[in-house]
């Protein structure tokens, strides 16, 4: 269980885009999460209101976008999106393959005020 | 030059130091797509790390299971095996005592005890401060033997070059599914405890099935750290990474 702590390092990243942006507040914040990220969102977004509690992100809500895995295949040069939790190459079956997206942990986009 | 700490190459993926684009500019309310990675501080971190061990030789290996799955004695009898032969280091996370590092300490390698407190798993910046310690001049093979936890060490990178999953036969033969982002991202497998397998009906059959439906090819090695059956293959693939 460390969405808690994933929770603090989104504030922390967020409050760096409010101090850059010179703005007062977030009302929204969309984060993307790849299906490989080991993050499970349940968990985030129960301890996101935990994590946002007395700072500018505190009354924001939160949507969460699901990433799929896309992989570049080493052996037959091919990207495809595997259905997770398969990572293998979904043209040749090879496990040889490169990761493009799938692992982000990203803030995509925040409506701020 | 990378802005934030001023090393390597601009381009690199891992230097995504993340930067803004406003819209709508004539509004209170403003929209700002960020694309900043929350990670990014980890991150940065694990990418000197794998270039601080690239330029020493260091093969780095960051064992990930559940706890009590048997990472500690693997890696005793790892460097039973390995002394004289492959210079090794560890670096043993749990979240509290030393106990891990005094049973792998007089076997040849140098050990470092993490002691994560709250934590679930080792984050990147744990092990930049271990390494110079840890890693001595000649060293070839860094164990990095995470805190017991199937799913959070998979979410942050260390610098390894790979994980290795373990999973040992009291688990049962689905772990593979349950938490198959794991052993999805492990580029092997290690299936520890296998003296028990009889006694529990454990099926080695059924649980290699498991782990191809999330890892197609996926090597795995089924092994008793107890009774050394099956441990040759897993020294011999060791030395063919040095």
């Amino acid at each position: 269980m460390h969405e808690l702590s994933l929770a603090c390092s989104l504030i922390e990243e967020a409050e760096k885009v409010l101090e850059t942006e010179n703005a007062e507040r977030a009302i929204r914040l969309t984060v993307g999460i790849g299906q490989f990220a080991g993050i499970e969102t349940d968990a985030f977004e129960f301890a996101f209101p935990m994590a946002a509690e007395g700072t500018k992100l505190e009354k924001a809500a939160m949507t969460i976008e699901e990433i799929p895995a896309t992989v570049r295949c080493r052996a037959c040069g091919k990207e495809s999106n595997p259905a997770f939790p398969r990572c293998a190459c979904a043209h040749c079956d090879s496990d040889d393959t490169e990761m493009l997206h799938g692992r982000e942990f990203i803030i995509k986009s925040m409506e701020i005020e | 030059m990378c802005t934030e700490c001023g090393c390597g190459e601009a381009n690199e993926t891992h230097h995504d130091h993340g930067h803004s684009h406003t819209h709508d500019h004539d509004h209170a309310h403003r929209v700002v797509e960020v694309t900043q990675n929350v990670l990014a501080h980890n991150d940065h971190i694990a990418a000197h790390n794998r270039e601080w061990l690239a330029a020493r030789g260091v093969v780095a290996i960051n064992l990930i299971s559940s706890p009590g799955s048997g990472k500690t004695l693997l890696l005793e009898k790892t460097l039973e095996a390995l002394n004289g032969k492959i210079k090794c280091a560890v670096i043993t996370g749990d979240q509290q005592t030393d106990n891990d590092a005094r049973r792998l300490a007089g076997k040849g390698a140098k050990i470092c005890q993490i002691e994560t407190k709250t934590s679930c798993h080792l984050n990147a910046e744990q092990v930049a401060t271990a390494l110079p310690e840890t890693v001595e001049d000649g060293t070839q093979l860094l164990f990095i033997e995470n805190v017991g936890n199937m799913v959070c060490p998979t979410a942050f990178d260390l610098g390894e070059h790979f994980k290795v999953a373990l999973l040992s036969t009291p688990e049962g033969e689905d772990k593979p599914v349950k938490y198959p982002v794991l052993f999805a991202t492990a580029k092997l497998a290690l299936l520890t405890k296998m003296d028990l397998a009889e006694a529990l009906g454990w099926d080695l059959k059924a649980c290699r099935k498991y782990i191809q439906q999330v890892h197609p090819g996926m090597v795995t090695f089924g092994l008793s750290a107890k009774t050394g059956t099956g441990m040759e293959s897993w020294f011999n693939y060791l030395e063919s990474l040095v």
